[in-house]
């Protein structure tokens, strides 16, 4: 059965697949781009002078501070090339790569502070092997092939992996004791909750009940390869890493929204069945509300 | 990484079906009508190369503890939390023998991140010690003019079941920086 693994796995990457459900999956992890590139404030990035530029990234060879008109710059030219392959009329795939590309300049310079910054990084990682698929032509959507099929799968290996990673250096750094300590009671005490204090001491104060959340989060994070290697638990894993980072939001006021919405952004449409798109869920869904209140009348 | 999503088989086979594959997760390459596409072989190909070279640098990064972001080690909360922890202060000494801590502009993620480099400030050359100094005063909005010099302390803190705070047991002079 091991023997095999590898043939399987290369057998199931490398399958045809419907152009619809690449389209699905590129165009989610590009508004998550585009919203990461609207809505933080990267501008901020020009306040830090080029002393206290410190670690070592891509952008590690600029020793230099951008100045705010060169940030907003960059954050526009990314807005564009999203903009420009959501229009998918011409350079569409070339509008990809340079929001991409301009995302990747901005979170690398914000984490230039001396601390490796995580909150971008699965966005970026996820979103790169989708860099090498062809867009399809709006004629080529109800259509399979190799090349449509194997960039979200990528995709999904990349999002498995980095979780199964986060998981794996608890167990490999603090062993079983990340789980069956006062650990976890201690992280909440060393935040700052800015919207559930109440809470968030509540939790710290019942050690138990601590222990639950990390055993919960260990378990979600080393099994995340299981949950997204079956379609019909995919959109499960979105469900349980928006529940996971929502409470890590609310406990210590930290931002992870970039990795529960690049989850959803994979995880959803890979876990719909064949033949069913996700605009097509939409209707269904849509048409059943609005039929629900004509039947009631 | 599967292809489960291929199963049900109810969308049109395109040209890019290949029927030439007995792989088990290429159900639908059996059922195609039309040949394979000319580039299928080279998307196999792609497919290979992109997914093991992305996935191995990830793994390969974390493995190896590297951090050059995006490769990372995905250390997050990694370390167990006891009920005692340290951290790095800058106080900044005033002419007049009063001290205070330097703050970092809250508002400032960026800024207040710079925070981290406390750690290494004991062991650079002194010159930089006092430009990095000199900046963080800047952003504090501090006048060097006004500051006799600027202290690193490694606090310790204890946390009191009692009262339900973290209380400092211990506070030691790491090095000093005149701005």
């Amino acid at each position: 059965m091991i023997r095999g693994l590898p043939r399987r796995l290369d057998a199931r990457l490398t399958a045809p697949g419907p152009a619809y459900r690449l389209l699905e999956v590129q165009t989610l992890v590009a508004l998550v781009i585009a919203l990461r590139l609207l809505v933080r404030p990267w501008v901020d990035i020009a306040d830090r002078p080029p002393v206290l530029i410190s670690g070592l990234g891509v952008m590690s060879w600029l020793r230099t501070t951008p100045s705010a008109g060169v940030v907003v710059a960059i954050q526009v030219l990314g807005l564009v090339g999203i903009v420009t392959y959501l229009v998918r009329r011409r350079w569409a795939h070339a509008g990809y790569v340079v929001g991409w590309l301009c995302y990747l300049v901005l979170a690398a310079l914000w984490g230039s502070s001396g601390k490796v910054m995580h909150n971008d990084v699965l966005t970026v990682w996820v979103a790169l092997p989708l860099l090498f698929a062809s867009v399809p032509a709006r004629d080529d959507e109800r259509t399979r092939a190799v090349r449509w099929g194997w960039p979200p799968r990528a995709s999904l290996a990349v999002l498995a992996t980095v979780y199964f990673l986060t998981g794996f250096q608890k167990l490999r750094h603090s062993g079983p004791r990340w789980v069956f300590s006062d650990n976890m009671a201690n992280v909440l005490r060393q935040g700052a909750s800015p919207y559930a204090q109440g809470l968030s001491d509540f939790v710290s104060s019942h050690v138990w009940l601590a222990q639950c959340l990390a055993g919960g989060a260990l378990a979600l994070e080393l099994t995340a390869i299981v949950w997204l290697s079956f379609r019909r638990t995919r959109w499960l894993f979105a469900v349980a890493v928006f529940v996971m980072h929502t409470s890590i939001w609310l406990f210590l006021g930290l931002d992870y929204s970039a990795w529960v919405l690049t989850a959803a952004a994979v995880a959803v449409p890979m876990s719909l069945p064949d033949g069913t798109s996700l605009l097509d869920l939409v209707r269904r869904v849509a048409g059943r509300r609005s039929a629900a209140p004509a039947t009631a009348s | 990484m599967t292809s489960q999503d291929d199963e049900a088989g109810a969308a049109a086979v395109a040209p890019g079906a290949d029927a030439g594959s007995a792989a088990p997760g290429a159900r639908d390459d059996a059922r195609a009508t039309t040949p394979a596409a000319p580039d299928d072989t080279r998307q196999r190909r792609l497919a290979r190369i992109v997914t093991c070279a992305v996935v191995g640098v990830i793994v390969l990064g974390a493995l190896a503890e590297v951090e050059a972001w995006p490769v990372t080690a995905f250390r997050l909360f990694s370390q167990v939390r006891t009920d005692t922890s340290t951290s790095l202060q800058l106080v900044v000494v005033h002419p007049d023998g009063s001290s205070a801590p330097l703050l970092l502009k809250p508002a400032n993620d960026v800024v207040v991140i710079t925070g981290h480099q406390f750690a290494t400030l004991r062991d650079l050359p002194a010159s930089k010690q006092r430009a990095k100094v000199d900046a963080w005063l800047d952003l504090a909005g501090i006048d060097p003019a006004d500051v006799a010099s600027v202290r690193l302390d490694r606090v310790t803190f204890r946390w009191d079941d009692a009262t339900g705070r973290w209380a400092e047991t211990k506070r030691t002079e790491v090095t000093e920086v005149t701005p």
